[in-house]
């Protein structure tokens, strides 16, 4: 089972995205970049949903503190802002996904990256 | 140099010596005034006898002048206009003969003469001659002239002055003179204005209020009076006028009239009056902009706002669909937070709704009753207890004080837990996690009560304080993208607890935390 992880601000979000995707995936949940940095150092994640806007530590320093890390864990970014506040600039960047989006959208990019990021591994 | 005796013998007395004696003392005397040009002329006006001061004046030693016709002192256009003659026959005809004007020196200058010339006669009243006294007026002549050229190059340049209205008015504030500046601005000529009291050229208003008189008694009492207001001219039309009033006093400081300069402003003062309107729209259209940017911004805001409910409800509704095709059993719980969602959903454009009524002037419907203020906070803080332990990540605490005992109010349950849940959602907004925040109800004064709620937050910059429960108005320490909000949750509580007859005051300590105070009249029991 490929593990997810989620992160994003609103707890709203969060739980329906964990009701939505558990049973497929095994998920994980971050309220912000500075939980979800300890989460990634602790162990491995085959994806991350990405919100960008956040208090403490927003999306684009924790892609900044994820490529200073080493990993080569693909990035997903979700975001409710139409500009998305620019592309991040990240090589771990594999997909955009603009709120409300589709569910069914979600998983087809998380598998697309799981499966690329599986590529990479093997 | 000795001067000529006329012989004039029928005068003298039989005492020939004395006589003589007192003749020369006089011959001396005359002699030696040096001021004066004394000296005799003959029937014939030839010059008899000449002393220092005649020399002086004129210039002539004696041997030159002594008979020689006293023509040669006049001015060449005299002496052709007989005024010579006409002189010395006045002077025989009446005995004496006074004139002023100018007279020639032996070097051919000019000089202001004052003469005087009597007749001398003998004891029968047969004509012996003339003696001609002559004095050098010029200084006073030249002085005399200067103070009246100078009079009237001020007069002159008084009258042609034509941007200003000069005039003087008597002591009564009647007009006494009257330039050209003047007549262009006021309307009136100087036939028409002079005498004529200053009152005329106020508006009916002005003129009837006294205006005209108070204006002098000031200018009397300090010396000036100054202003700027409405003058009517001739034709009727008004003018913007500034206007000084100078008091003229005499040497001995007797009021001898008024001064009066005006000067029409009204283009001035039209100009200041667009400037002051271009100034008023611009402000406008700031304004408008300003109120345009923040609609928009809130656009923006409320779009992306309505965003989480969606994305969560499509996921819980996804979820669903799946455990549907794989025929699962969906449990209640995805329905409550489905429902939850549309909650929050629903919230959004209520209070969208909520403030388009408050704006539109209508007002928010309040269905009041009989209610315990104590009792409405305890159960919202239940609520939100729960649901704050529901959500993931709870990490804030909801403390109630209060005492076990009624708050009762006259108020809309509704309302007041719409209230409630904007203060307890922006207490948990802006607060660090695991803070800890304090509510109280407790009475203030006799005939209300004061709900308290207490964060430990982020706080409210001072200088935003004032304009935080404005609509669409968000602290300057909350960016949009760290903690979106619709800035409208104080402003629809604000008014919520005004239309309960109450008030709504913010304190708070930047980075220290926000009480906000709510204070509702008490229900008389």
């Amino acid at each position: 089972v490929k593990r997810i992880l989620i992160v994003d601000d609103d707890p709203d979000i969060l739980c329906s995205l964990e009701a939505f995707l558990i049973g497929r995936y095994d998920v994980a949940i971050a309220q912000d970049g500075r939980e979800a940095l300890e989460l990634v150092r602790k162990g491995r994640f085959d994806a991350i949903v990405l919100d960008l806007m956040m208090p403490i530590m927003d999306g684009k320093s924790f892609l900044a503190a994820l490529d200073r890390l080493g990993g080569r864990t693909p990035v997903i970014i979700a975001s409710a802002w139409s500009d998305m506040g620019g592309p991040p600039g990240s090589a771990s960047v594999v997909g955009y996904l603009r709120k409300p989006y589709d569910p069914e959208e979600l998983e087809e990019q998380i598998d697309r990256a799981t499966r690329g990021a599986a590529g990479i591994g093997a | 140099v000795i001067p000529e005796r006329v012989p004039h013998r029928g005068q003298r007395s039989t005492d020939a010596i004395l006589e003589t004696g007192v003749e020369d003392a006089y011959r001396l005397l005359v002699d030696a005034v040096s001021d004066y040009a004394i000296f005799h002329l003959d029937p014939e006006g030839r010059v008899a006898s000449w002393n220092t001061g005649a020399q002086r004046l004129k210039g002539y030693r004696a041997d030159e002048i002594i008979g020689k016709s006293f023509e040669v002192f006049y001015p060449p256009e005299d002496v052709a206009a007989g005024k010579c003659a006409l002189e010395l026959v006045e002077a025989a005809r009446v005995g004496r003969f006074e004139d002023e004007g100018w007279r020639v020196r032996k070097d051919g200058t000019l000089f202001w003469a004052n003469v005087v010339i009597s007749a001398i006669r003998d004891a029968r009243g047969r004509l012996l001659g003339y003696a001609k006294v002559t004095r050098d007026l010029t200084a006073r002549k030249r002085a005399e002239d200067a103070v009246r050229e100078s009079e009237e190059r001020f007069r002159l340049l008084v009258a042609s002055v034509t941007d200003y209205a000069i005039f003087m008015l008597d002591t009564e504030g009647r007009v006494a003179s009257w330039n050209a500046g003047a007549e262009r601005i006021n309307g009136y000529t100087a036939d028409e204005i002079m005498g004529r009291p200053l009152s005329v050229f106020y508006p009916p208003e002005d003129m009837a209020a006294g205006k005209a008189r108070r204006e002098l008694e000031i200018a009397r009492e300090t010396g000036r009076y100054e202003e700027e207001g409405w003058r009517v001219r001739k034709d009727g039309t008004r003018f913007y006028a500034n206007v000084v009033v100078t008091a003229l006093r005499g040497p001995k400081g007797e009021l001898r009239g008024f001064a009066k300069v005006t000067r029409d402003v009204s283009e001035r003062k039209r100009a200041e009056e667009q400037a002051g309107q271009l100034r008023a729209e611009r402000e406008a259209r700031l304004a408008l902009e300003a109120a345009n940017a923040a609609r928009s911004a809130f656009l923006s805001m409320f779009a992306h706002e309505l965003r989480t409910p969606l994305t969560a409800l499509r996921m819980y509704v996804g979820a669903m669909r799946k455990k549907n095709d794989t025929g699962q059993r969906i449990e209640p719980e995805l329905f409550i937070r489905l429902d939850s969602q549309i909650a929050r959903f629903s919230k959004l454009v209520a209070d969208v709704g909520d403030s388009a009524l408050v704006e539109s002037g209508r007002g928010l419907d309040l269905r009041l009753a009989d209610e315990d203020l104590a009792a409405i906070v305890r159960e919202s803080v239940a609520f939100h207890a729960v649901s704050l332990t529901a959500r993931a990540a709870a990490r804030h605490r909801i403390e109630l004080h209060a005492e076990a005992r009624p708050f009762p109010i006259a108020g809309d349950r509704v309302r007041l837990e719409q209230v409630l849940s904007n203060l307890f959602e922006n207490a948990v907004k802006y607060s660090p996690d695991g803070g800890v925040i304090e509510v109280r109800v407790e009475p203030a004064g006799d005939s209300s009560y004061e709900l308290s709620v207490r964060d430990p937050g982020i706080g409210i910059p001072a200088e935003d304080l004032a304009q935080v429960t404005d609509r669409y108005f968000r602290a300057s320490n909350v960016p949009d993208r760290n903690f979106p909000g619709l800035g409208l949750g104080l402003s629809i509580s604000r008014e919520i607890i005004a239309r309960h007859g109450g008030t709504l005051t913010i304190e708070s300590d930047l980075g220290k935390g926000t009480v906000v105070r709510i204070r509702l009249p008490a229900k008389k029991q």
